[in-house]
């Protein structure tokens, strides 16, 4: 018989998006609703075993309207258990805090906190699978909390054992200061779990030969994921599974930055990287010219109407003027002629550009002449 | 742009005139209060000086030309033909309002939008205009003076002259200079360039509100977030720390608590063979006592009898020996009384020895003594009267003779006075001589030897009676014989002073009797005399002592035996107790047997015991420890800041590159400003020399070459001029001359050459009216002719209006336009 495991991890549930004033709300809901097709999808596919690899919350002092609002969608999963591991985001203390004590006591019979670094026997639950779980017990950990797995032996044959883990893993996830309980591929195979699920990484991976699946997060959280939210779908038959990506996720983020060519029409250019319906983070570089820079700026806001969320950042966009702009825009011998000649000269592009933008606006203010 | 007609409904002294212009040149005749200079005020302020003026404002500017004496309004309109006609309707006081009626029929009406429209029309701005192109009769003459006065008036001229110069670009440098300043006064409010920080150093903390530029507020962003970022870091290893910490005494509680549950049965097992074990001891200690106690009872008992008897025999010991030392102080106190006797006898015997050796001394009359001191006295006059004369008698005989010689009274000789041989003869008081024959009696004094004689035996003979009533041969025998008689007594005295103080009594009677009473107590029977008191002392100090401790173990041992007694009432119920003791312990005994194991680590049940209990102990502190641990870590995370170190950190970064773009904008904008300033600077320099060439050029023409302006002067106010026509040189003058040593007509031609510089430089290409009143006023004729030249040429571009009252001067411009004007027919 085979055991159907809806995973995901990293729901970050609570997390404010403080620098997203204008979608805040939306933002904050998200990751809610991310939970809940997480839900659906596992009760569509009639799994057993719902699996939050870690930072199902985004703070250990989260509100309790979050508690009870995450406990509330994970009661409606049809299947046999939840299993939720604290991640280090929502890292446990041994002694258990406010945040997994409110949460336990708001949570049905079908859900197990795995917040000891023990075996966790679901044949409780109808189910013959064996958790192990690695529990995170703090933000930071530079060892793993894998290494009372080793010689952990099923108390009988047939069982499937999954390890629940939350951390980095080498060549997945960065973690170049070991400061997120790292975990090598090489360790992870060493030990006895037959199929591994492992939160963190925010992105989803499925590798085989290392019988690891990382769930990624249901719902990107910013600028550094680009990718869609998802969740994992495992199917376990005997010694074999297979995993099948479930996307959740409403929002994503679109990290883009653009070269711009002042030949060609922004709107184009912009179409071209620019996704629909995505939160935005355009970073332009280029030079310009002032007609294409019109039209840029034509372009941002007809965008900005357009997507959910965008920030453009034109810090590394240049304002091109040549000698020939110059000549062509301002009488020979003319103050505007002299002055931005003279900054081109002194080759002060950005100089000359804030010149030329600045005898722009002072032309369209209108002069004493 | 042309004034085709000017109409004054009512202004100043005019009513209802109407004047109408051509293109070029236009000469205003008329005679003096003709309404000339009221013309030229009305086009000033018709298309310069809107309507909403205040009273102050109204009465500056417009309350001369307001009728007199009860008129409380003036209006005018301008009809102006440039790109299409354009007429502009003025009235200010009562029922102010204004209107202008564009090229295409439109209206616009109001002091703003009308202003607008005028400015739109007018070629030049309105500053150049009023400045430059309108010249009234004083203006003309002081133009140069006007402009170094007037600041304003002057810096408008010259912003007109660089804005002709300069504009083609269509960028006014003022305009782009203002953009630039609040440009960069947005950006940099508040920010030291020069340090690179915001002024005064003031962070976010005490930041700078007022005038602060973007650049200061998102360097405050920037350091906010920093000290957020900082603070959550912060936060976050608290709470690390705060949660390792937890774990610790969460695990060292664990420890604690899984040992206690583990050993929970062990240990009360144990306990209880403990407090077995305990009872067994108390019992088998009872035991132990009551066994003791059963013994020492009739030790107790017989000792205590055996001390009485000891105590009994030493106090009667003791007592013998009191008795005995008593009776050996007695003879000592009798030895004593003997020895006083002895000493009192022998001051007693003293004393009668002393009372006959002063009875045995004769008693000295005092009175006689005194008499004989008194003749004794006396004597040795009575001796020295009769001896105090001096006599001398040489007797020579004639014959020999005996003689016998008495001197003075006592000495009688016999001498054989011989021839040749005179017998010397002296004496005190008397000599008598005698011979057979002769008695020859010689004396010296007036009193007579006999006298004399019997006074000093008469006392000789009292002398010796008192010596012989005293019994003394002299007067210190008496005296020393008186004295001896005062020592006997004295002696007698002092003996009987040391026998009464001796017996310690008030008299030597008492002395007597006291000495007799010693006597009989000497004679009393004396005590045997067989030890020494010490020695007596000493044994009955070592009786004493005996008899103490015999004493002391007596009571003590009563008092043990009291206890006993009170303990047990009786020696038959401590034997009782003694049974029941015996009986428990066996049953306690066989309780124990087989009772507890050690757990495994620990050699004994102490051992195990102890430890358990430490660790109970050690458990409830660790609780505590634990309890505070998790309490601090509860605190910690609800004092969480809402937002973590990744997500501040990214705001950071985000703000910093905000920062960054701005720093980067504000140095840009600050080198456009440098570079501005520069070449404004080089522009200012080169701006004049057209100019100069102008007024040069006019100067020419008006002066009939004679006069220009000096290189290097300022052109807007030039102080010297160069005679150029060589006049000066003949004369052997300077070429080069102040302005203000010209003639008034001189100064008057160059004003206007300046002013026909200043009015082509202002409007180039552009086209406006260049009004002019009485300028030639103070020419001389040939100069009168060729200003009139200069002004007529100008006027072939744009339009000249010329007011004068003086028709020679009129007559100087024979294809003008001529418009008289006639003096108003008072109302």
């Amino acid at each position: 018989m085979s055991l159907r495991v809806m995973a995901t991890a990293d729901v970050h549930l609570g997390m404010k998006f403080a620098s997203y004033r204008s979608v805040q709300t939306e933002l904050i809901d998200a990751r809610f609703e991310a939970l809940h097709e997480v839900v659906q999808a596992a009760n569509e596919r009639a799994c057993n075993l719902l699996v939050v690899a870690g930072d199902l919350f985004h703070r250990v002092g989260v509100a309790s309207a979050v508690i009870l609002r995450a406990a509330e969608i994970l009661r409606e999963f049809n299947g046999d258990a939840v299993a939720v591991l604290p991640g280090n985001h929502d890292y446990v203390s041994s002694d258990g805090d406010r945040l997994w004590h409110a949460f336990r006591e708001t949570i049905g019979d079908h859900t197990l906190l795995l917040d000891s670094a023990v075996p966790y026997d679901l044949r409780l639950f109808d189910i013959n699978a064996i958790l192990l779980a690695a529990p995170c017990d703090s933000v930071h950990g530079h060892d793993h909390r894998l290494g009372w797995m080793e010689g952990y032996a099923p108390p009988e044959e047939g069982l499937a054992v999954i390890g629940v883990a939350h951390g980095s893993i080498d060549g997945l996830t960065l973690d170049a200061e070991g400061r997120y309980f790292p975990m090598s591929r090489r360790l992870l195979a060493s030990l006895p779990p037959a199929l591994w699920i492992i939160g963190h990484t925010h992105r989803q991976h499925d590798l085989p030969q290392a019988r690891l699946v990382v769930p990624g997060t249901p719902e990107p959280d910013g600028f550094d994921f680009p990718h869609a939210g998802q969740a994992a779908f495992i199917q376990i038959d005997g010694d074999e599974y297979s995993v099948e990506p479930v996307v959740t996720g409403r929002n994503r983020f679109a990290d883009i930055s653009v070269d711009l060519d002042r030949g060609e029409e922004m709107t184009a250019q912009l179409a071209r990287v620019v996704p629909a319906d995505a939160l935005v983070r355009l970073t332009l570089s280029g030079a310009l010219d002032g007609a294409s820079l019109q039209d840029l700026h034509a372009a941002l806001d007809d965008l900005q109407s357009r997507l959910p969320y965008l920030r453009a950042d034109e810090t590394n966009l240049r304002r091109l003027v040549t000698q020939a702009d110059v000549d062509a825009d301002y009488a020979t011998g003319s103050y505007a002629h002299r002055l931005v000649s003279a900054l081109l000269k002194d080759d002060d592009a950005e100089a000359a550009a804030a010149a030329v933008e600045l005898l722009s606006a002072a032309q369209f203010n209108g002069s004493d002449a | 742009m042309k004034i085709s007609a000017v109409h004054l409904r009512v202004f100043g002294g005019i009513t209802d005139l109407g004047v109408e212009f051509q293109p070029g040149l236009n000469i205003v005749l008329g005679d003096n209060e003709s309404g000339k200079s009221t013309l030229f005020r009305a086009i000033q302020h018709t298309l310069l000086t809107a309507t909403n003026l205040d009273k102050r404002a109204l009465r500056k500017e417009l309350d001369p030309f307001l009728p007199r004496p009860d008129g409380n309004f003036a209006e005018c309109t301008i009809s102006v033909e440039g790109d299409g006609s354009f007429t502009v309707r003025r009235r200010w006081g009562a029922d102010a309002e204004e209107e202008a009626t564009m090229p295409d029929g439109t209206i616009v009406r109001g002091p703003e939008d009308v202003s607008r429209a005028i400015d739109r029309f007018l070629p030049v701005s309105s500053a150049t205009f009023r400045t430059i192109l309108l010249a009234d009769q004083t203006q003309l003459d002081q133009t140069a003076r006007l402009l170094e006065e007037n600041p304003g008036a002057r810096d408008e001229a010259a912003a007109a002259l660089r804005s002709a110069r300069l504009a083609a670009g269509g960028v006014s440098p003022d305009a782009f200079a203002r953009l630039l300043e609040e440009r960069l006064s947005a950006l940099l409010g508040r920010w030291d360039t020069a340090r690179d920080r915001p002024e005064g150093g003031r962070g976010y903390t005490e930041p700078w509100t007022r005038g602060a530029g973007t650049l200061v507020k998102a360097f405050y962003g920037v350091q906010k977030l920093e000290a957020d970022l900082d603070a959550v870091v912060r936060s976050e290893t608290e709470l690390d720390q705060a949660r390792s910490e937890m774990e610790q005494t969460g695990q060292t509680l664990r420890v604690l608590d899984s040992f206690i549950s583990e050993h929970g049965a062990a240990h009360a097992e144990l306990n209880t063979l403990r407090g077995l074990n305990g009872e067994i001891a108390a019992n088998e200690e009872r035991l132990k006592r009551l066994r003791e106690d059963n013994r020492r009872w009739p030790v107790l008992q017989k000792g205590i009898t055996d001390l009485e008897s000891e105590a009994e025999r030493l106090t009667a010991e003791r007592a013998a020996l009191e008795t005995e030392l008593a009776a050996v102080r007695e003879r000592e106190r009798r030895n004593i009384v003997r020895e006083k006797l002895d000493r009192v006898d022998r001051l007693l015997h003293e004393l009668a020895e002393a009372g006959e050796d002063r009875d045995a001394t004769a008693l000295v009359d005092e009175k006689a003594l005194s008499e004989l001191k008194e003749v004794e006295a006396q004597l040795p006059y009575a001796e020295a009267r009769l001896s105090s004369g001096h006599l001398r008698a040489i007797i020579t005989a004639k014959k020999p003779r005996p003689i016998t010689v008495t001197v003075d009274g006592s000495e009688t000789t016999t001498q054989d006075a011989v021839p040749d041989a005179p017998v010397d003869l002296s004496a005190s008081r008397q000599l008598l001589i005698e011979t057979e024959e002769l008695r020859i009696q010689i004396e010296s004094g007036e009193e007579r030897f006999e006298d004399l004689s019997n006074a000093r035996n008469a006392l000789i003979a009292e002398r010796d009676r008192l010596q012989n009533l005293m019994g003394v041969r002299s007067v210190a025998e008496a005296e020393s014989r008186r004295l001896d008689r005062d020592a006997a007594t004295a002696r007698v005295t002092q003996l009987e002073q040391t026998i009464v103080e001796t017996m310690s009594v008030a008299d030597l009677q008492a002395a007597e009797a006291a000495r007799n009473e010693l006597a009989r107590q000497a004679t009393a029977p004396e005590p045997a005399d067989d030890r020494t008191p010490a020695a007596i002392t000493d044994a009955l100090a070592a009786v004493s002592e005996q008899l103490g401790a015999v004493n002391g173990k007596l009571g003590h041992s009563r008092e043990e035996l009291l206890k006993l007694q009170q303990e047990y009432d009786s020696q038959e119920d401590l034997e009782n107790s003694l049974g029941e003791t015996n009986r428990v312990l066996s049953e306690l005994t066989s309780r124990r047997d087989g009772k507890g194991s050690v757990p495994g680590g620990f050699e004994t049940a102490a051992e195990f015991l102890e430890a358990y209990e430490n660790k109970t102990a050690e458990k409830d502190l660790a609780a505590g420890v634990h309890g505070e641990a998790r309490v601090s870590y509860a605190e910690l995370v609800g004092s969480q800041p809402e937002q973590n170190s990744d997500e501040i950190g990214q705001e950071l970064g985000e703000a910093r590159a905000v920062y960054d773009r701005l720093h980067r904008e504000a140095h840009s904008i600050e080198r456009v400003r440098k570079r501005a300033e520069q070449v404004i600077g080089d522009l200012d320099a080169a701006v004049f020399d057209p100019f100069m060439e102008k007024v040069a050029a006019y100067a020419g023409v008006v002066t009939g070459s004679a006069y220009s302006p000096e290189p290097g002067d300022d052109p807007l106010s030039p102080e010297r001029f160069l005679r150029i026509d060589g006049t000066a040189q003949s004369d052997g003058l300077s070429d080069s001359l102040p302005y203000m040593l010209l003639s008034q007509g001189t100064k008057d031609s160059l004003a206007l050459a300046v002013r026909l510089a200043l009015a082509e430089t202002a409007l180039g290409t552009g086209s406006a009216p260049f009004i002019l009143d009485d300028p030639l006023v103070d020419m001389d004729p040939s100069r009168r002719a060729a200003a009139a030249g200069a002004l007529s040429a100008f006027a072939e571009h744009p339009q000249v209006i010329v007011l004068t009252c003086h028709p020679e001067h009129a007559a100087l411009f024979p294809d003008s336009h001529r418009i008289s004007l006639s003096i108003p027919q008072p109302r």
